[in-house]
């Protein structure tokens, strides 16, 4: 009875998944777009908690739904209209894109079908698998410990750096935009190149196109 | 000793949890409006019933359109807000021995409710596509990457004498040894700066801020603005029912059953909490994510580490 | 006879029992209305009018502010209402507006809002609901312009980077205008914003330009000193924005009242907190404006020295005006909120600045 119940969730599960997936691509907004992918991602977290890996797919929840937040903010932070719901396209190179996606579905799905899955439970008949636990939780304890705690200060670090009023002073005196071709400071942006005016130039050249792009790839 | 039972069938830990939500969001709009009166000194005999009227009043009110708004997020925001207010309550125990689902990752599936609620407000924010609520939206993301590692260490540390992460074994730890408000006191404020934070209420409803027109009401009226109070209402119950299992030892208590110990302590919290509301003025953002970054979360270690030596020693 | 669909019976009973929300639109001369209608409990002022079922204008509304009054009137949704205080609703350029004596103002608004319920009014929009700028539907994607640029819905120009890009990669810069009614902002203040994401960039602080008020318009004449109007009402204003609301009934139920040193000093104790209105002011809105420097805090605790003064019989010098283009440039760089709450703590300067008759033509 259980059993079937699992099933059922799984097949609901997985379908959604590879629904908001797909729609990650078909919206015209950078927002839904990120939060499709979200809600993908925690289609594939509920999958993980079906297969008792209860920790691991409740910890998916709880990244992506940090991480995908901040792409949202950024992506209408740098492209807002006011709000990014103007309609945009959410795709580069859409038809190298939909061959690689093919090929690999494919290739993936063929492993799943035509591989001859282990479906008998793991003994663990030489106790590698509680060694590998003890290893983990026992004397590389410390390490783990370290590199969390260096991974923290990192992160606080780029922030101090990164804010206006750093320690060292206001972080962006100096500060200056590299310049677009390496070596030639007429392509800096900022830098009038002359022809038409200035502004003009900036809302159709790098405004528009260049990092509102690069933004959309990044869905 | 308490023990927690296993899940309970769905149905009736549905039920429960919509009854507590909606008992615990009456609750909350009862006690805001009775404190809000005595803040200003009017008579409080209406007051019992003003949240009433007014409701009847905003639910009889159209909703507004703007330009271009993303219809379906508006409408889902208020709900997946109520969602994750639901489940956060599913994983606490309601009664001796009863939880709607005590899991094994209960503080986890928390901390998750919380990152999506999170979510939930800045889309709320940002559907109807308009500028005052994208900013409140903006705000409330600084504000809740900030108080999010806070909440992670404060239940960790609740964590470690229970060793466990479920909810159960941390009443359990604390019926067998002291309250966590005694053993582990640095964690009720910080906690108390969560569960503010993230039901927007008070000092740090920094998305719905009146300085920004509403904030992330801004353009909300009708049953929508009904449904996002609501929500609000119905996350500070969950926190405030956290906050008793936690630090109070939520059901346990001599005489009366678990489930009255329990809603005896939430109510207190949510008296607390809504007092410090009228009593202090909203934190200007910039201010709370600094303290939040510098103050809070050293704090927070600190507590982390101070539970740590207890619990082993 | 119904003109829309009246609100069921006991939905409309206990609706009808509820505060009146209430937009007000503040002219000259309109706070003391401000503070009456935040004084009495069968009204509640709100923070937009998407949350209003009537608009009120309170005081003198200069002919410069006339489209902007009738935007804001347009967005309270129907079925809405407008009164004004004391004039007629031609005055204001809104015929149909009801017209209420500044004695039965909230007797009038509550008979308003049983109207409302039963179906039996609803005022029309006064503008137009459709864009002058065609742009949906235009350009590959619908999205009115080229490329990845969109359209300018109603005139707004895209969120665009500023010139200066800090290592070439730049926030959008989204231009808003705020005002002159945006509640809690000091009346009749246009402000112009460019945000990058919630710091103000770019900013210009303009006030409607005032005409002759013509005659009595009905707001005024008492001859408490209106000095402690003016500042407890700029009181009542912040703590409305700072979600103290029930310490900002307190202080405009004292505004409307006789006011003597004792209430004041209570106010103060009450206020003049650590964890009190200074969480949102300590700090706050640091200007240096010709000469007097200081933060929020700084200038809220002027106003009740300035109210206790004058309810003491003293004489309280009137209050300066301000330099409008410091005022701009020491705001650049604020979080929008501060902004903002800088200069709702600047509203007896503001009002004055914006009181003065335009330059002679």
């Amino acid at each position: 009875m259980t059993g079937t119940w699992v099933d059922i969730a799984f097949g609901v599960f997985a379908v959604a998944a590879a629904w908001f997936g797909w729609r990650v691509f078909v919206t015209d907004s950078m927002v839904r777009a990120t939060f499709s992918l979200l809600a993908s991602f925690l289609n594939v977290g509920a999958i993980l908690v079906l297969l008792l890996a209860e920790y691991l797919g409740v910890a998916m929840f709880f990244m992506m739904g940090v991480e995908m937040t901040v792409m949202a903010i950024y992506m209408v932070a740098f492209m807002m209209n006011p709000a990014g719901l103007n309609p945009m396209q959410m795709v580069h190179q859409p038809r190298v894109a939909v061959v690689v996606g093919v090929l690999s579905t494919a290739g993936f799905g063929a492993v799943a079908l035509a591989a001859d899955l282990d479906t008998v439970a793991i003994v663990d008949p030489d106790g590698t698998i509680r060694a590998l636990g003890h290893e983990l939780m026992g004397s590389s304890m410390l390490v783990m410990q370290v590199v969390g705690v260096t991974l923290v200060a990192t992160m606080v670090g780029a922030v101090v750096l990164s804010a206006a009023s750093g320690r060292f002073g206001p972080a962006d005196v100096g500060s200056v935009p590299p310049a677009i071709v390496p070596g030639d400071d007429t392509t800096r942006p900022g830098v009038d190149v002359g022809g038409d005016g200035g502004g003009h130039d900036h809302d159709h050249g790098h405004g528009g196109g260049a990092h509102g792009h690069d933004d959309g790839g990044d869905a | 000793m308490i023990e927690v039972a296993g899940a309970a069938h769905p149905v009736v830990g549905a039920l429960v949890v919509v009854a507590v939500l909606a008992l615990g969001a009456m609750a909350v709009a009862v006690t805001e409006s009775v404190v809000t009166a005595h803040v200003a000194g009017s008579p409080l005999g209406s007051a019992w019933s003003r949240p009433w009227r007014r409701a009847a009043l905003v639910l009889a009110r159209p909703q507004p359109v703007t330009e271009r708004p993303d219809t379906l997020l508006w409408v889902l925001a208020p709900a997946a807000y109520v969602g994750m207010a639901a489940l956060g309550l599913t994983v606490l125990p309601l009664g001796t021995v009863w939880a709607v689902a005590d899991v094994r990752t209960g503080i986890v599936v928390l901390g998750s409710a919380e990152v999506l609620a999170m979510v939930a407000v800045f889309l709320h924010g940002w559907a109807p596509n308009s500028p005052l609520p994208l900013v409140a939206g903006y705000r409330f993301v600084a504000a809740g990457l900030s108080f999010l590692l806070l909440s992670i260490f404060v239940l960790i540390a609740a964590a470690l004498p229970a060793e466990s992460m479920s909810f159960g074994r941390i009443v359990a730890s604390q019926e067998d040894g002291a309250w966590n408000v005694l053993r582990q006191p640095l964690g009720l404020p910080l906690f108390l700066v969560v569960a503010l934070a993230v039901s927007l209420h008070g000092p740090l409803d920094v998305a719905d801020a009146g300085e920004l027109a509403g904030g992330t009401t801004a353009e909300v009226s009708g049953p929508a603005r009904l449904a996002w109070g609501f929500a609000r209402r119905a996350m500070l119950t969950t926190y405030a029912v956290a906050t008793a299992v936690v630090f109070l030892a939520g059901p346990a208590g001599p005489l009366l059953p678990g489930w009255a110990w329990l809603a005896v302590k939430s109510l207190a919290v949510v008296v607390v909490l809504v007092w410090i509301g009228q009593r202090t003025a909203r934190v200007p953002v910039e201010r709370f994510v600094r303290v939040a970054w510098t103050v809070l979360l050293p704090l927070s270690f600190l507590h982390l580490a101070i539970a740590g030596v207890v619990t082993l020693a | 006879m119904a003109v829309t669909r009246p609100v069921p019976g006991r939905l409309a009973r206990w609706a009808g029992a509820a505060p009146v929300p209430v937009h007000v639109a503040v002219g000259h001369g309109g706070d003391p209305v401000l503070a009456q209608l935040r004084a009495d409990r069968r009204v509640e002022v709100v923070a937009t009018p998407r949350h209003a079922t009537v608009l009120v204008v309170a005081g003198h509304v200069p002919e410069a502010a006339r489209t902007a009054l009738h935007a804001t009137h347009d967005q309270v949704r129907a079925p809405r209402a407008t009164v004004v205080v004391g004039v007629e609703g031609t005055m204001v350029g809104i015929p149909h507006a009801v017209s209420v004596p500044r004695t039965g103002l909230v007797d009038g608004l509550v008979a308003v809002q049983h109207d409302l319920l039963a179906g039996d009014r609803d005022d029309p929009s006064i503008g137009p609901d459709d864009n002058p700028v065609a742009w949906q539907g235009v350009g590959p994607h619908g999205q009115g312009g080229e490329g990845m640029m969109g359209g300018v819905p109603w005139g707004r120009p895209m969120a665009m980077p500023p010139v200066e890009g800090r290592d070439g990669l730049a926030l959008d810069r989204l231009a808003l205008r705020l005002g002159p009614f945006l509640a809690g902002l000091p009346p009749l203040l246009v402000v112009d914003v460019g945000l990058q994401g919630d710091v103000v960039e770019e900013v210009a602080v303009e006030p409607v330009p005032a005409d002759e008020p013509p005659g009595s318009m009905g707001t005024d004449g008492e001859d408490r000193p209106s000095v402690v109007i003016t500042e407890l009402v700029a009181l009542a204003e912040l703590l409305a924005l700072v979600g103290l609301a029930g310490m900002a009934v307190r202080v405009a139920r004292l505004a409307t009242g006789p006011v003597t040193p004792g209430d004041v000093a209570g106010l103060r104790r009450r206020l003049d907190r650590p964890l009190g209105l200074r969480t949102a002011t300590d700090g706050v809105g640091r200007l240096d404006l010709s000469g007097r420097a200081g933060d929020i805090t700084a200038r809220w605790r002027a106003w009740l020295d300035r109210a206790a003064a004058a309810a003491a019989g003293d004489r309280v010098p009137p209050t300066g005006t301000l330099d409008l283009d410091a005022l701009a440039h020491e705001l650049l760089g604020m979080e929008l909120g501060a902004a903002l709450l800088s200069l709702a703590s600047l509203r007896p300067q503001l009002a004055a600045a914006t009181a003065l008759p335009a330059v002679a033509a």
